[in-house]
């Protein structure tokens, strides 16, 4: 004999709960959207109201130029030329140029850019080789 | 008998010979047809290992030494008595989501949530058939598209249906492709599966790593029995997204998840034996768990035509399908009709927003089910 109390009991609350959870958690990540989208002013506005005290984004932090990234994807190809690099190699997809492009999308986030900051020397092509350098000494994960 | 030695052909049945009968078509299936291979090739070797007579293969532990099978251990500590295996695989499952294009337009969460109506209905209509409670939320939640969390809420609901249950999920998702395409084009207009959306924005490392996080602590709050599934589906997940754990994170997505999916498919397949599988409740339970899908699947899109009313940048409803989560079959079923509407068109990225959202949506209401009548 089918319980129908329970049975609409079941329904009525799934329901209702699975799209109140999923309504609730799109309204945070939305928010978080909004926040990120905004993250400068946010950090202009916090950095007022506390007279100053709370850290601003330092040159280390501020986004690579355009030659700066040209220099960095120059060493990336440069290290894959070499012979070591073979299995980072199986890891590339078909099309080198979007791997390229990953990568530099890698290489803007912050945690990267202050490491390439203080490697980067005065020229372009020491630059080149420092990059090599780093690249065989930083653990660095390529989504490939 | 021969001085004590039984042989197996003295235990044989016609329900043995059917169900090994079965177990080699799987198999055909997974190898020739490429369907589902990952999990129809060892359910399909289960089936013929579990339905072979007097192996004791599938024997339950006694506590006395020799007496468990092999099978009968791992599907008792397993899977009988505390349900590990699924939960394990769903730690793999997290580590292998990207959740990228659900934050980057989290309005089609609701989309996922949309497909989880199949379960509902197919719950109803299990009980129609003469299922009890329970019996009908581990038929309604093969609706979910999920083989984990189907898998996990049969075990603990109706274990003597585990395995048919298994079965139809893994066997629906991996007919997406045929179940799913004449309900979209019947419920869309070509107008409507033209609609091509814009370019997802850049999700920062920083939202990925805060998801599952706000995710778990919300979900679990609110469905406390959800905890196993969503905890270990975005532990997985954190693995992926925080980047610092290389190791665990290749460990979940690869050795974890293959040799979990082993031990669990082959039990799910020797538990099938001919006294469950081979009587009428069988052909209801597959007929329930296609409609299951097909509504899931109409529900998906029907939302998406809906809030393209209120939205001033349209969606394509299509992608309301892909909250069936069948990942990622789901999504390149709206891949494909998009482009078959406009060759233009690309909306695999964004039909994988409703396809993750789905699996927690799924997620979410088998700890609701567990909550009420487990």
């Amino acid at each position: 004999m089918v319980d129908w109390g329970v049975a609409l009991r079941v329904v009525i609350l799934g329901v209702a709960m699975v799209f109140a959870v999923m309504g609730f958690l799109a309204l945070i990540m939305w928010l978080m959207g909004v926040v990120y989208s905004r993250q400068e002013r946010i950090r202009l506005v916090l950095s007022r109201l506390t007279w100053g005290r709370l850290r601003v984004p330092t040159a280390e932090e501020a986004a690579l130029t355009d030659e700066e990234v040209a220099a960095v994807t120059a060493a990336i190809l440069a290290y894959l030329e070499e012979p070591e690099t073979v299995t980072d190699r199986e890891r590339m997809p078909s099309s080198s140029s979007q791997w390229v492009l990953e990568v530099r999308e890698q290489l803007i986030s912050s945690h990267i850019r202050r490491i390439i900051r203080r490697w980067a020397p005065a020229t372009t092509s020491n630059w080149t080789l420092t990059g090599r350098e780093m690249l065989m000494g930083e653990e660095m994960t390529f989504r490939g | 008998m021969l001085g004590g030695f039984q042989t197996g052909i003295q235990g044989l049945t016609l329900g043995h010979i059917v169900m090994v009968a079965i177990g080699f078509i799987f198999i055909y299936l997974a190898i020739s047809r490429e369907f589902e291979p990952y999990e129809l090739l060892p359910i399909g070797f289960g089936i013929i290992l579990g339905n072979l007579p007097l192996t004791g293969i599938m024997t339950s532990p006694t506590g006395r030494p020799g007496e468990a099978g092999l099978l009968g251990v791992i599907y008792s500590y397993g899977l009988y008595l505390y349900t590990v295996l699924p939960l394990l695989i769903f730690l793999g499952l997290g580590a292998m989501a990207d959740f990228g294009p659900m934050l980057a337009n989290p309005k089609i969460f609701l989309l996922g949530a949309a497909a989880q109506v199949g379960i509902f209905t197919s719950l109803m209509g299990a009980l129609l058939l003469g299922f009890n409670i329970k019996e009908a939320c581990s038929i309604g939640i093969i609706g979910g598209a999920d083989g984990p969390t189907t898998i996990y809420t049969t075990a603990i609901l109706a274990p003597d249906l585990m395995g048919i249950n298994a079965v139809a999920a893994y066997s629906y998702m991996a007919m997406v492709a045929f179940i799913q395409p004449p309900i979209i084009k019947a419920l869309t207009r070509e107008k409507e599966r033209r609609i091509a959306m814009r370019e997802l924005r850049h999700v920062s490392k920083t939202e990925r790593i805060i998801f599952p996080l706000v995710a778990l602590v919300f979900i679990v709050l609110f469905v406390p029995r959800s905890a196993p599934l969503i905890g270990m589906f975005m532990l997985g997940n954190l693995f992926r997204e925080s980047g610092v754990v290389p190791r665990l994170f290749k460990a979940a997505e690869n050795e974890l998840i293959n040799i979990v999916t082993i031990f669990l498919m082959v039990c799910v397949g020797a538990s099938m034996s001919a006294d469950i599988i081979l009587r009428p409740k069988t052909f209801f339970i597959l007929g329930l768990g296609l409609a299951a899908f097909g509504v899931g699947t109409a529900t998906g899109v029907l939302l998406g035509k809906l809030m393209n009313l209120f939205l001033k940048e349209k969606i394509n409803p299509m992608i309301g399908a892909a909250g069936v989560s069948a990942v990622p079959m789901s999504a390149r079923v709206v891949q494909k009709l998009g482009r078959e509407a406009d060759p233009r068109n690309n909306l695999l990225f964004h039909a994988l927003g409703p396809n993750f959202a789905g699996v927690v949506g799924s997620a979410t209401v088998a700890g609701v089910f567990l909550g009420i009548v487990g």
